[in-house]
């Protein structure tokens, strides 16, 4: 390797000539591998603020329902179709204090739309850490504490519409953050058990050749053939309909992930097949060595970097199918809420031509997705420190 | 001009008409299972006419006719203003003015001339006919309709020939062919309602009289009418579809609506345009049943059934085994499994081209195979009072949209010229929005009757335990009080309709009042927690959900169906699950289903709830949804083994237990069929719909509003077009806007 692949220099680092390079050679040359790992990925500034999007992402998943300050879940269709309703920042007199006016609505029955005002005669404080809906923090405290709110004697259902509301009146930006929540971690049990299938099978069809290696392929190949979609309608189809939306999602997720192992199968028993005559296997199985202790101590790590990119580039994958397949209505369903589900319930003429807001679940795909493959990008990258 | 229409009004038909209401004595009628269709059943409740209700409605037909006609934008904007006010006015003191009837124009329509001295002697047609004629195709058009024809005198002008086909949408599957029936259809009925709904009036038929005790209903046809090609038409082809097809076991099943006291009616031919119905017990209902919807009804609704009540015998007869020893093996080349299926198959208005009909235009281009297309019948029977051959318009084009929201986006870009079915009211605003833009006029026609409630199977018994509790009252009841209706009609509806129970509109003949409107359907979460409680259902687990009462420990889960046909009725199942989850009741309420699948599960018996219209505006007429009647299809949603109980005498199906009132229910409708009192039988009726409401058999949720067929697009170029129609499926609405009148102004 060459001075191209240094490290990037500290704070206060300034390279100052032979000796600091020759200081940092000796820094990496002892280095372990995950350091190296996070020296790498440092420079990949995309991958690093990518994280940093993730991080938020699941951040919100967590605490979601803090974050969110209406009940997602209640409906109130006199209030449909609210436009998105910002807060004021400023009181007129110019001092801070974040405040939004309360909406007056009514039908108008000559357009049949409904028309919103603001009363501006009325202001109601926005307070930080205020009383909402009571829910479980973390799935453990009970509590009403939310992010934002309003003060005792309103309702932050009836009062707060930073995204608007979709066609039954629920508060979109609330409904928005619990949506993420599901979005981004109903898939990751399967993305967790393809990896795990992946790897084993493929490393066990590698490994030991032969009659395994056979049944272990002619496996794949019947799974591979067998078409995903309609396996999920059928699947949709079969199961209880007393069972909860989630409940059967996870099901069907679980049961893709049995079939969707097959491709990170095959590469790891390629990778197997070429590593197995190398030397240093030969000199590990000479040393006595087990066949478990030479896939786990000296052929998976070799594997690693290839195994972090396909995972995490699985993710955006499972959100993708999450939202399309819930967009089709074959997904998760209503109650359930998540970002296919939002915005399977914009998908009618009335949405898209007045309530063009319900849209918004768009955005968080979009940037979610992106997110997921630069980092997986930078970590696929960085797992392969020596490489080009 | 509005006088001249009463004088053409005051025909034979009238006069017969209220002979037979006066000597109604009663039979027994089994409206029988026969279309595939999930039409709901609305009607403008107007069973039989008092003597005196003709005489009222004229004066408020004078008022009808003579208001401004709604050829424009900026005139029926003009004439609507003055009612908005006034309206609004009236909503201050009295709040029974709806919302949506603000600013709505009165309900008018065509005129049927009865009265021999007014019919045209000369007449004219399309240039394209003339062509034909010329060209040597087709004799001239005096030779084409009948000596008598159907003189009708359009709503607002007489119209002129010529401009470019009229184009409207439907959804590309064959399971949308009654978007066609109730347009581009006529209606081909033997005899027919006015537009308004009030009396039986000739149609395909030229008059129609019924004997004093009502057992014999007599049928006049038009000398000279022909069949579209050319054949002529007449009782052979009633009588010959009796004999050969109705009665006909490799047919069709006797359609019920022709069985009285346990025995067929006789079909007999008098002359070559008389034929009579005879009944062996007085039959006083059988001109409104024949005028409306069902087996008996025109070939186009139902002739793929094998019923209509008449067949182009001359076509049909070389599929027919009796008249054709090869007509199996004819049927096997064309891929039917016998002669029965290949008759009604050929039978089939919307998919075979050749069929002979009696509609104003006939379809030249089948359903499955987009656009589908339509073109005036050489031979059609109805002219203007001016001696016009109608249709004007030469050529209807239906383009095949993949789904509802399409044809709407294509509605809202004005690529329709007519447009009434699938739209749906959550589109109200978006197609309101645009009409100026597209150049099309959005019609209101509020129904009578339910837009959407919930079905109860009440003989669901695929989970015995929960099928015990649906036959529990207070359980229905506790449900019923369960759903916020407030809200439905707010999310769903637009607030354009009524919250209701199961019980009659208050605009019907067997309104019960406000009492009843309200009877176990008001909100009232304590009440439907007490009921629920006091039938046992008191344990509940960790989030409040009540546990089935059979000790299991489970969850009490009910689930819930529905299509996304006329309203979002998947969505009111979400809204209802969130409002039962306050009952402690979990709902599992999944994502629209089709049509196809949830009859196949009812017929299984498989459905708990379905979301769709229920009850109906007249128990007589539209008898099967009021209690379990139907053995098959939408209204077997409400339990088909009783029904099958019921049309078997015991044989087959399943005793409705005592508890359910079902059969104090079936006995007071054997009643009411026979009973010759006119008052009487609004009584039983009436008893009826109290039982229905007060043991919540449905629970009723919203009413009276535009979900069913409760608006019309129109091109507003169109002449001829009500400003306002009335909304029922006994006049197949929109037929009775009399399409064939309508024209290009320019």
């Amino acid at each position: 390797m060459g001075t191209s692949e240094r490290p990037p220099p500290r704070p206060g680092d300034t390279g100052g000539g032979n000796v600091a390079v020759l200081v940092e050679e000796d820094r990496i040359s002892v280095a372990p591998q995950w350091k190296l790992m996070w020296w790498r990925f440092r420079k990949h500034k995309v991958a690093v603020s990518a994280g940093f999007v993730i991080a938020a992402f699941y951040l919100v998943a967590l605490l979601a329902n803090f974050f969110a300050y209406s009940d997602p879940d209640d409906s109130r269709p006199a209030q449909s179709f609210i436009p998105p309703s910002p807060i004021q920042w400023f009181a007129e007199d110019g001092t801070f204090g974040p405040y939004v006016h309360p909406l007056v609505g009514e039908r108008d029955f000559e357009t049949f739309k409904k028309v919103w005002e603001a009363d501006e005669t009325v202001s109601i404080p926005i307070q930080l850490f205020a009383r909402g809906y009571e829910y479980k923090l973390l799935g453990l405290f009970d509590t009403d504490i939310h992010l934002i709110g309003v003060p005792e004697g309103y309702e932050s259902e009836s009062t707060i519409f930073l995204l608007g509301t979709d066609n039954f009146g629920r508060d979109i930006f609330s409904r928005l953050v619990l949506a993420t929540r599901t979005s981004l971690t109903i898939g990751l049990v399967g993305v967790f058990l393809s990896l795990v299938l992946g790897v084993t099978l493929g490393g066990i069809s590698g490994y030991y050749g032969g009659v395994p290696d056979s049944i272990i392929q002619r496996i794949i190949e019947i799974l591979r053939s067998v078409p995903v979609i309609p396996l999920w309608l059928g699947i949709a189809a079969a199961l209880p309909l007393t069972w909860s939306p989630t409940r059967i999602y996870f099901s069907i997720t679980i049961i893709i992930s049995l079939i969707g192992w097959t491709t990170l199968g095959r590469e790891v028993r390629g990778r197997f097949l070429q590593l197995r005559h190398e030397d240093f296997i030969m000199a590990a199985r000479l040393c006595g060595a087990r066949d478990g202790r030479i896939i786990r101590v000296h052929m998976v790590p070799l594997l690693t970097s290839h195994i972090i990119a396909a995972t995490t580039l699985a993710v955006p994958l499972m959100i993708i199918a999450e939202t399309s397949l819930s967009f089709l209505g074959l997904g998760l369903r209503p109650p359930a809420i998540s970002w296919g589900v939002m915005l399977q319930d914009a998908q009618n003429v009335q949405t898209v031509a007045q309530a063009i807001w319900m849209l918004i679940p768009v955005a968080p795909v979009i940037l979610a997705v992106l997110a997921f493959n630069f980092l997986g990008d930078g970590v696929r990258d960085a797992a392969d420190p020596y490489g080009g | 001009m509005a006088d001249d229409k009463h004088q053409g009004d005051k025909g034979v038909s009238r006069r017969r008409f209220l002979k037979l209401a006066g000597g109604s004595v009663g039979g027994a009628i089994v409206i029988a299972a026969c279309g595939a269709d999930d039409e709901p059943a609305q009607t403008t409740a107007a069973p039989t006419q008092t003597t005196a209700a003709p005489a009222t409605t004229e004066a408020a037909t004078t008022e009808t006719t003579a208001a401004a006609p709604a050829d424009t934008p900026t005139t029926t904007a003009a004439a609507s203003d003055a009612p908005t006010t006034t309206a609004a006015a009236a909503a201050d003191t009295t709040t029974t003015t709806r919302a949506i009837e603000r600013g709505l124009p009165a309900i008018e329509g065509h005129i049927v001339i009865t009265d021999p001295a007014q019919y045209p002697t000369t007449f004219n047609e399309s240039p394209e006919m003339a062509a034909r004629v010329a060209a040597g195709e087709l004799p001239p058009v005096d030779q084409r309709v009948p000596r008598n024809p159907l003189v009708v005198e359009p709503v607002h002008e007489i119209g002129t020939y010529g401009g470019r086909e009229l184009r409207r949408g439907y959804i590309s599957t064959v399971n949308d062919r009654q978007n066609a029936n109730r347009f581009n259809g006529g209606p081909d009925n033997l005899i027919y309602w006015d537009y308004a709904h009030r009396k039986v009036i000739p149609n395909i038929a030229a008059g129609f009289e019924v004997n004093a005790d009502a057992t014999v209903l007599t049928l006049y046809l038009r000398e000279g009418m022909k069949w579209s090609d050319g054949a002529p038409f007449t009782a052979e082809d009633i009588v010959w579809w009796r004999q050969h097809m109705s009665l006909n076991s490799n047919v069709a099943a006797p359609p019920g609506q022709l069985r009285v006291g346990g025995e067929q009616v006789a079909v007999e031919k008098v002359d070559d345009y008389t034929v009579t119905l005879t009944a062996v017990a007085p039959y006083p209902l059988l001109p409104q049943i024949m005028a409306g919807w069902g087996s008996i009804n025109g070939q186009t609704i139902t002739g793929q059934f094998g019923y209509g009540g008449f067949a182009p015998a001359h076509y049909l007869q070389q599929f027919h085994a009796d008249f054709n020893p090869d007509a199996d093996a004819l049927a096997q080349d064309a891929g039917q499994e016998n002669w029965g299926a290949y008759l009604k198959n050929r039978n089939t208005w919307q998919t075979n081209p050749d069929l002979p009909t009696v509609t104003p235009w006939v379809m030249t281009r089948p359903i499955n195979d987009p656009p589908w297309e339509f073109e005036a019948n050489p031979y059609s029977i109805w002219v203007d009072t001016a001696g016009n051959q109608l249709p004007y318009i030469h050529k209807i084009s239906m383009a095949g949209a993949e789904d509802r929201e399409v044809l709407i986006l294509n509605s809202v870009a004005g690529e329709y010229d007519f447009q009434d079915r699938h739209l749906q009211v959550a589109s109200l605003p978006v197609l309101l929005e645009n009409q100026e833009r597209s150049g099309y006029m959005i019609h209101r026609t509020p129904g009578v009757g339910s837009d959407f409630g919930v079905r109860i199977n009440l003989a669901y018994d695929a989970d015995p335990v929960i099928g015990e509790l649906i036959r529990t009252a207070d359980f229905r009841r506790a449900l019923s009080m369960g759903v916020d209706r407030d809200e439905i009609n707010e999310a769903i509806f637009l607030g354009t309709s009524q919250t209701t129970s199961t019980a009659p509109s208050e605009q019907s003949v067997y309104a019960l009042g406000q009492e009843w409107v309200e009877k176990w359907a008001t909100l009232d979460v304590d009440a439907a927690n007490a009921l629920l409680d006091g039938i046992g259902l008191t344990e509940k687990d960790g989030e409040g959900y009540r546990l089935r009462p059979d000790g299991s420990g489970d969850r009490l889960v009910l689930v819930y169906e529905a299509p996304a046909s006329f309203a979002d009725f998947p969505a009111a199942g979400q809204l209802i699950r969130e409002h039962w989850r306050e009952i402690g009741i979990d709902l599992s309420a999944g994502p629209a289903v089709t049509g196809g699948l949830l009859v196949e599960k009812a017929e299984a018996n498989e459905i708990m709830f379905s979301g769709h219209t229920v009850s109906s505006p007249d128990p007589f007429r539209q008898q099967d949804l009021i209690m379990p009647t139907r053995t098959n299809n939408y209204p077997g949603l409400i339990g088909i083994p009783y029904a099958k109980w019921r049309a078997t005498d015991g044989a087959d199906g399943v005793e409705p237990p005592d508890q359910l009132m079902i059969k104090e229910g079936w006995a007071l409708l054997d009643a009411g069929l026979v009973e010759p009192d006119e008052a009487e039988r609004i009584r039983i009726a009436k008893e009826i719909y109290k039982l229905h409401t007060d043991q919540v058999w449905s629970i009723g949720v919203v009413g009276d509003g535009l979900a069913i067929y409760g608006m019309y697009l129109a091109n507003t170029n169109l002449g001829n077009i009500p400003a306002r129609i009335s909304n029922t499926l006994d006049q197949r609405a929109p037929s009775n806007a009399l399409p064939p009148a309508f024209y290009w102004k320019s």
